[in-house]
């Protein structure tokens, strides 16, 4: 059987430079992984590949079964609403939207938006008492937890993670991963979380480490 | 090219572009819904039309048949429509087709068969008799026949092409079968005249029809609640109800009647609620999934509704001008025969003969039904006329404004020359105006309505 | 969801909406007027042309010898009331007859060779055989004439208004017609060749030139029926029974027949194709007027694209976030033709209520006449605007659907 996510030879060549060389990685439903490396080594780009938002020079990615090539633009937009969730290393809200708001574009996006569901999701996350906030008035943590609250409102199937928590301080940090620790327990769906802290990569059940576009170590934890 | 050849090509094309565009939302329809084998039956249906068709030419029927074939193609629009109605109603909720659903199969072919020849048949039998005539006239008959036919062959070449199966998935998805029945209704509306040019669409005979129909209710409830001799019911009150008679508010309300139905769906189509899934959906995500495809698939099916109600509205807006424009021709009101004279008050309850429009009276005698006009004319007098001339057959006169005209040759007479004899104008009655009504003696009545018909008489051998 | 996103976009940027609304109403109030107008100036001419006028010419017939002679005929006054004894006498609502000739008119001492028309202003004509007068004269034929002043009474005249001008006469004064005394009884203006003539009474006209009982045209105004096809068929063609409804049909073109059969030596003309002249002059001003609405059309749907582009270059983060959280290119066509909508529709009222004034001031100060409103024009209007805001908008859009969702994110470009 094949795993849940497949990646088969991918080689991603920009103009200049080549960022991944020949990746082979399976990762099974429902497991928590992280990919590490130092800056430049790929692991953003690898990531970028599983989220259908860049796509292979050559090898195939596939997930769930399907091969991302064969997806139109629009049924790529489909498949990232249905199936991925995203949390990106800057929060990346609409600046003018309250973060309930920004919950429910995401609802809006992939059917229709429920307001009652979106607070229960910003509830989950701990804002209950920030609804109706702009971006602009939370803290840095607050707002990356808007995020995991938005990403996880689909019910995705897989997480993808770029480092989510590079720009929050250690006890923020914290928040977050006993967060996606607890909501991954509670839906299991699968991670793929992308750092360069071993603080934070040691959270996953299986770490990936890449370095010059290529995988050099992948060990599981437990 | 001649006015006749391309008026027939245009024919044509009407009757094979109706054919085509049913042909085509019906098999996508049924494709949609996974029951080809229903074609069968609307196969069968043409079939027999064109058999009906075929059989109609050979016999080229007369002057009555058209009449009847006029008085059918508007009931077909009023059966379909009202239909479509019906269905509305069963898509937004309200079941009152229940005890009506057609779950015998043999019934429900038996029912495809009968409404496709009942569709099509009046309008094509109908416009095949316009061109025998445009042909006659011609007295070209290839030529004519030929355009017709090529007219009609030329939209139906698109069922053997990639066109057919494109357009077919476009209109899948928006059409039910409440759809469907509102669709054949429009396009019998809109194409359904059999006049040629002169009456392309159903839509005047539809309006007069409805027209007529509002104001025989307003009329008849009058009537019923005010016992003609009652005090109150002197000519301000009836001048009163008149303004229910006018035609703006005549045309509102048919319109209002064509399109409460649609309306009613679409209010349910946007307002109801969204149902739960069954089943017990696990997450938020599929809860929201399943209600957002209920709720795209209502407004498609909505689609096709709104569009339908804007057409109407907008022909309905255009072809309101001409209704107006058009003529004139009340009904004649019967009047007897009182030692010798035929009586006619000035003002009654339902009339007031000296405001302008002008006023038919019907005598009967023996077989016949003698037709009076009077109509007051811009020097104050009273013009007491035949309503026929002493050379048309006698058709009779309508009013349009400051005019009189002659229906048969639509030629105008200024009305300040009625009572005149000669030319177009109808024949003058003697008559004797008191103070309060007008009497004419029936034996003048007969003379010269005998005159009339001994001229046509006369003129017809020679 | 999408009313909370314009709500939004809307505040945010209401300078550039703003300028998008006056841009469509700009473009919508400048075709609802020219259509406004082209609809009015049609309507007008041609319910002219349809209600009033001559539309039949009676001249004398030219043949034989005279004709190549060039010696001039008359018709006979005489005959004139025999028009109103043909089958079509009724539909007979105006006739004026006239005789014109060269004459020299003079005032002080300046001179001018100038047609004279003798003719009847007002006459009542005795019918035969009827009680009822006949009132026939050049206002039965051509109502619009403007007369300043009275009718010309026996030794008066009426000088078409250019040329009074040109000679300094008024009301009043005496000019010398072929040396005879006139008084001025009145000014003439019609817009047409008359404004250079002098008009006399028939009486007058004849005695003037020693052409007593003649006239060397006739006018008449006739109701018929509309020419279709069946019109035009050749009479001599025709079989019994379609000739017996020819017949009984007041086409311009049997009453002509009739008439011709009436007035000795006359010829009989329908004057359709001046009407059909005026149609095609006005087909081209209404094509020219098409032409301008579509290029006002066409500037501020350029005005549209070019701010929503500004403004979509500032949102091309936002736009990315949008498809990297699963929005399809569809998704985005509705928020900005959603946008679109409601400039279009604000535009169209506003380009529709700036219409109404335009008509007006526009309508007066060129065609003398206030243009009426039209309640159907605001409908139109709205679908202009409409078509405007969705043209503006396809550039912008495809730029929107141009962007990657990778354009937010690091590391990708």
């Amino acid at each position: 059987m094949m795993d849940f996510i497949t990646v088969r030879g991918a080689h991603r060549e920009y103009q200049t430079a080549s960022a991944l060389r020949g990746v082979d990685l399976e990762i099974a439903g429902g497991v928590w992984c992280s990919i590490v490396g130092p800056s430049g080594s790929g692991k953003s780009t690898l990531l970028n590949l599983l989220g259908g938002l860049d796509s292979p020079t050559k090898g195939q990615v596939f997930i769930d079964g399907v091969d991302l090539r064969t997806l139109s633009e629009n049924e790529m937009a489909r498949f990232r609403r249905e199936k991925i969730g995203f949390i990106f290393q800057q929060s990346y809200l609409i600046p003018y939207l309250s973060s309930l708001d920004n919950v429910m574009l995401s609802q809006y996006f992939h059917s229709m938006t429920d307001s009652s569901e979106a607070e229960e999701a910003l509830k989950r996350v701990g804002l209950g008492h920030r609804l109706h906030h702009r971006p602009s008035e939370l803290s840095g943590g607050e707002q990356q937890r808007v995020t995991v609250a938005r990403a996880l409102i689909n019910s995705p199937k897989i997480l993808l993670a770029d480092e989510p928590t590079g720009n929050l301080d250690r006890e923020n940090t914290k928040l977050i991963m006993e967060l996606l620790k607890r909501l991954h327990e509670e839906e299991r769906f699968t991670i793929v979380l992308v750092t360069h802290d071993p603080f934070v990569s040691k959270w996953a059940e299986r770490i990936v480490t890449m370095e010059d576009g290529r995988i050099i170590k992948d060990e599981p934890l437990y | 090219m001649s006015l006749f050849i391309s008026e027939a090509f245009a024919v044509g094309i009407k009757e094979g572009f109706k054919l085509w565009l049913v042909w085509l939302v019906f098999s996508s329809l049924l494709k949609e819904q996974d029951r080809p084998g229903l074609m069968r039956p609307f196969y069968l249906g043409l079939a027999l039309t064109s058999m009906l068709f075929a059989a109609s030419f050979l016999a080229a029927p007369g002057q009555q048949a058209r009449g009847l074939l006029v008085g059918l193609t508007g009931y077909t629009f009023f059966i379909f429509f009202l239909s479509s109605a019906l269905a509305l109603y069963q898509g937004a909720g309200v079941n009152l087709f229940g005890p009506l659903r057609l779950t015998n199969r043999h019934l429900l072919r038996a029912v495809i068969t009968a409404s496709t020849v009942f569709y099509f048949s009046p309008d094509i039998i109908g416009s095949s008799m316009f061109v025998r005539d445009a042909a006659e006239m011609k007295a070209s008959y290839a030529g004519v026949y030929l355009s017709a036919a090529s007219g009609f062959i030329l939209p139906l070449i698109f069922i053997f092409t990639p066109v057919q199966a494109r357009a077919g998935r476009l209109v899948s998805g928006y059409f039910g079968l409440p759809q469907f029945l509102l669709f054949l209704s429009v396009i019998k509306l809109l194409g359904g005249g059999i006049k040629g040019f002169a009456e392309f669409s159903l839509m005047p005979l539809v309006q007069a029809g409805l027209m007529k129909f509002f104001h025989d209710v307003v009329h008849q409830t009058f009537v019923y609640l005010m016992v003609p001799d009652h005090p109150m019911l002197n000519t301000t009150a009836w001048n009163f109800v008149g303004i229910f008679f006018g035609s703006n508010i005549s045309i509102a309300a048919t319109l209002l009647l064509l399109l409460i139905p649609p309306s009613v769906f679409l209010h349910q189509s946007f307002l109801a609620p969204v149902p739960e899934p069954g089943g017990g959906a696990a997450t938020g995500a599929e809860r929201r999934m399943f209600k957002s495809s209920v709720v795209a698939d209502r407004r498609r099916k909505a689609v096709p509704v709104i569009f339908f109600m804007a057409f109407i509205l907008i022909s309905w807006y255009s072809g309101a001008g001409d209704t107006a424009s058009r003529l004139y021709n009340p009904k004649p009101k019967p009047v007897v025969e009182d030692k010798g004279q035929v009586v006619i008050p000035f003002t009654d309850p339902t009339m007031d003969l000296l405001d302008g429009r002008l006023h038919k009276f019907s005598l009967v005698s023996g077989q016949e039904a003698i037709s009076i006009i009077v109509i007051k004319k811009p020097d104050g007098g009273l013009a007491v006329c035949l309503d026929a001339c002493e050379i048309c057959s006698p058709e009779g006169y309508g009013q349009t404004e400051g005019k009189v005209v002659c229906i048969y040759c639509m030629t105008p007479i200024p009305v300040s020359t009625l009572g005149r004899p000669g030319g177009c104008n109808p024949i003058p009655l003697n008559a004797i105006i008191t103070e309060r009504d007008l009497r004419i003696d029936v034996a003048e009545i007969l003379l010269k309505w005998k005159d009339v018909k001994t001229g046509k008489t006369k003129g017809a051998a020679e | 969801m999408l009313l909370s996103l314009l709500k939004h976009s809307f505040l945010r940027q209401k300078k550039a909406m703003a300028m998008m609304v006056v841009s469509v109403s700009m473009g919508t109030a400048i075709a609802a007027s020219l259509i406004a107008l082209s609809m009015d100036i049609k309507g007008k001419v041609s319910k002219e042309l349809r209600s009033f006028g001559a539309n039949i010419t009676v001249t004398p017939k030219i043949e034989g010898i005279a004709g190549i002679a060039g010696q001039r005929r008359y018709l006979r006054e005489e005959d004139i009331i025999r028009i109103k004894t043909i089958f079509w006498r009724h539909n007979i609502v105006g006739i004026a007859p006239a005789l014109e000739e060269n004459a020299e008119l003079s005032y002080g001492d300046k001179r001018r060779k100038i047609t004279a028309v003798g003719t009847w202003f007002k006459k009542e004509l005795p019918l035969p055989g009827e009680t009822a007068k006949f009132e026939a004269g050049v206002t039965t034929v051509s109502p619009w004439w403007a007369i300043e002043g009275s009718p010309p009474e026996a030794g008066g005249v009426v000088l078409g208004s250019s040329l009074s001008r040109e000679l300094g006469v008024r009301e009043g004064d005496e000019v010398l017609l072929d040396e005879r005394p006139f008084k001025v009884t009145g000014i003439v203006e019609t817009g047409g060749i008359e404004d250079g003539r002098a008009f006399l009474d028939l009486w007058d006209m004849q005695q003037l030139k020693g052409l007593p009982g003649k006239v060397s045209t006739i006018s008449v105004s006739a109701l018929t029926t509309p020419m279709d096809e069946f019109a035009y068929k050749d009479p001599s063609l025709m079989s019994r029974k379609e000739y017996e409804k020819w017949y009984c049909t007041g086409y311009v073109t049997s009453i002509a027949k009739q008439i011709e059969e009436v007035v000795a030596g006359g010829r009989a003309k329908p004057v359709w194709h001046i009407a059909e002249t005026e149609g095609i002059v006005l087909g081209r001003m209404s094509m020219l007027i098409y032409l301008l609405s579509a290029a006002s059309l066409l500037a501020s749907a350029l005005g549209v694209s070019t701010t929503m582009v500004a403004g979509l270059l500032r949102r091309l983060d936002e736009i990315g976030l949008m498809k990297a959280i699963g929005a399809d290119g569809i998704q985005i066509i509705v928020i900005f033709l959603s946008e679109a909508l409601i400039i279009g529709t604000a535009g169209g009222i506003a380009g529709y209520v700036v219409s109404i004034g335009v008509a007006k001031v526009v309508g007066l100060k060129v065609f003398g006449v206030a243009l009426s409103e039209r309640a159907l024009l605001l409908p139109v209007s709205v679908a202009m605007a409409l078509l405007i805001a969705a043209i503006g908008s396809l550039l912008p859009i495809r730029r929107a659907l141009k962007i990657k969702p990778a354009v937010i994110l690091k590391g990708a470009r």
